[in-house]
């Protein structure tokens, strides 16, 4: 539509995208943390939308959304004690993961200021699905087949480790 | 909806100032135009559902309430909506008052790229096909997050078996349509519909090719499990879970997930007639000769006639096939589906190149 609504729309995912993050990580209830969770991966992919990437805004919801944050919320009820966990692991040293937290908020701030930031152009949004497979099969290929080898091996190997052993008499 | 924006636009020049307002007021409408839609449709298949299984089983079905039992299903809104709200002691009363929304959330949003005529679309997005299999998987959240918070192990048995269902299902539902965005050359739903233009239905997808001819029953068969239809309706199968993750619902939460189950059975004859059976190309063609405006409303009734049949199908299936065995539908899923979907997509493969 035009610039207001484009604004609004992406402040308004930034805040939920932050506190909903913020929830998955403060909270001490594992369940909810991982329900908290939808609402992070579901703004990344409007973030994704009002980026004019609708192809990787979609995939994000399938994969994340769909797959990845279903799979979590699986092996979380799967487990035995979900109620009154605390989620504090007494053996890590607060000193380290402070020194280790400090390093990493350099790092990607130098990285927000070293980049240049692409600035989107226009408001209307261009299809990119075509040219996202174009590119694929043509200038990536390499690296999109040897993505799609590690998938592979990644799968024959969890097929593996979970396969139970059927003993021959 | 960018068409209907642009033309309140220029009809309404007084409008042109207010930009913002209008996209604001448009969206709001179109958005509780959809929730209506989907609560009618539904509403009304509750009805359908129990005229047709009381036909199998030579009964009579709703007969008494007002015009012969046709307005039933308002009636029994009604009722669910004036129910008192029970909240059991233990459940996580977030999560719980959540969940129904999250269950509606998945059915809801397919709405949006759904072509119910040429013109009549909410949004042709140019995924709208990946976008359906995306937004359509988000039901299982609600179902899983419904099954944790009731309290209740019969729910959470239910929950868990749902969504082991619903994501072993998803591979080869989505592996099915794959053939028919190869041969439309498009992931927008109005795109492929378009690609299946021709005389009485010999240029819909399922018939222009034997392996998609295959990958619809393997779409229609994984459809059917997506959505927890009996044969595969484990997650609440009465004889061994009481009532699977809505054990512990009542009231307009209950309805909340009829509401998107019954959603769901439109949503899914109608995706089936979308992507194989022509959407809303008009039966028999334009060989008809009926006058420029009538062609927009054959093609209305055409996509809502073949709708229909295919929703009458899934109810007849539930009400004469008995239920399957945990074991057999994830047999049936990996055993079976994957791998006719996985040799469907390569035939159409060959098929095009050669």
């Amino acid at each position: 539509m035009n610039g207001f609504w484009v604004n609004f729309f992406f402040i308004l995912l930034s805040l939920t995208a932050i506190l909903s993050a913020l929830y998955v990580v403060l909270t001490n209830n594992l369940v909810r943390a991982a329900f908290a969770l939808f609402f992070t991966l579901f703004s990344v992919a409007g973030l994704y939308a009002i980026l004019s990437a609708d192809f990787i805004a979609v995939v994000q919801v399938m994969i994340y959304v769909g797959g990845i944050l279903v799979l979590i919320i699986f092996g979380i009820l799967l487990t035995r004690t979900v109620f009154d966990m605390s989620l504090y692991d007494k053996k890590m040293s607060k000193f380290w993961a402070g020194v280790i937290v400090v390093i990493m908020a350099l790092i990607f701030l130098k990285v927000i200021f070293g980049t240049d930031w692409l600035v989107r152009s226009g408001t209307t949004i261009q299809p990119v699905t075509a040219r996202l497979g174009n590119i694929f099969l043509s200038r990536y290929l390499l690296p999109f087949e040897v993505a799609s080898v590690l998938l592979l091996v990644a799968i024959v190997g969890a097929l593996f480790i979970a396969r139970r052993e059927v003993k021959k008499r | 909806m960018l068409q209907l924006f642009n033309w309140l636009i220029k009809t309404f020049p007084s409008l042109a100032s207010h930009q913002e307002l209008t996209a604001f007021v448009l969206f709001i409408i179109l958005g509780l135009l959809v929730l209506t839609f989907a609560a009618v449709v539904a509403g009304s298949l509750t009805y359908f559902e129990r005229k047709v299984a009381a036909r199998i089983q030579s009964r009579m079905g709703p007969i008494e309430i007002g015009l012969g039992g046709y307005i039933q299903w308002v009636a029994d809104a009604i009722k669910l909506l004036l129910k008192e709200d029970i909240i059991p002691e233990n459940v996580d009363k977030i999560l719980f008052r959540l969940a129904p929304y999250f269950a509606f959330l998945g059915a809801g949003l397919t709405y949006l790229v759904l072509p119910f005529s040429e013109k009549l679309i909410l949004a042709d997005l140019n995924v709208g096909v990946l976008y359906f299999l995306a937004v359509s998987s988000i039901t299982v959240i609600g179902i899983l997050m419904a099954g944790w918070a009731s309290y209740n192990k019969w729910s959470l048995i239910g929950g868990i078996r749902s969504a082991a269902q619903i994501v072993s299902y998803e591979i080869p539902s989505a592996l099915a349509v794959l053939p028919v965005v190869l041969y439309a050359g498009s992931l927008s739903t109005q795109d492929v519909v378009r690609a299946q233009a021709g005389w009485a239905g010999f240029h819909w997808m399922i018939f222009q090719n034997p392996f998609i001819f295959i990958s619809f029953f393997v779409f229609f068969i994984s459809m059917l499990a997506e959505n927890n239809r009996i044969p595969f309706d484990l997650p609440e199968a009465e004889s061994e879970l009481v009532a699977g993750y809505n054990t512990e619902y009542s009231g307009m939460r209950f309805a909340m997930f009829f509401l998107a189950e019954y959603s769901n059975v439109f949503i899914l004859s109608a995706f089936a007639v979308t992507l194989f059976l022509g959407g809303w190309q008009p039966l028999f063609g334009l060989s008809l000769k009926i006058p420029g405006t009538a062609v927009d409303l054959w093609k209305l009734f055409s996509f809502f006639f073949k709708t229909s049949i295919m929703v009458f199908l899934v109810l007849t299936i539930r009400w004469t096939l008995p239920r399957v065995r945990i074991d057999q539908l994830m047999g049936l899923c990996w055993k079976y589906l994957v791998p006719i979907a996985f040799f469907d997509l390569f035939g159409v493969m060959f098929w095009m190149v050669l």
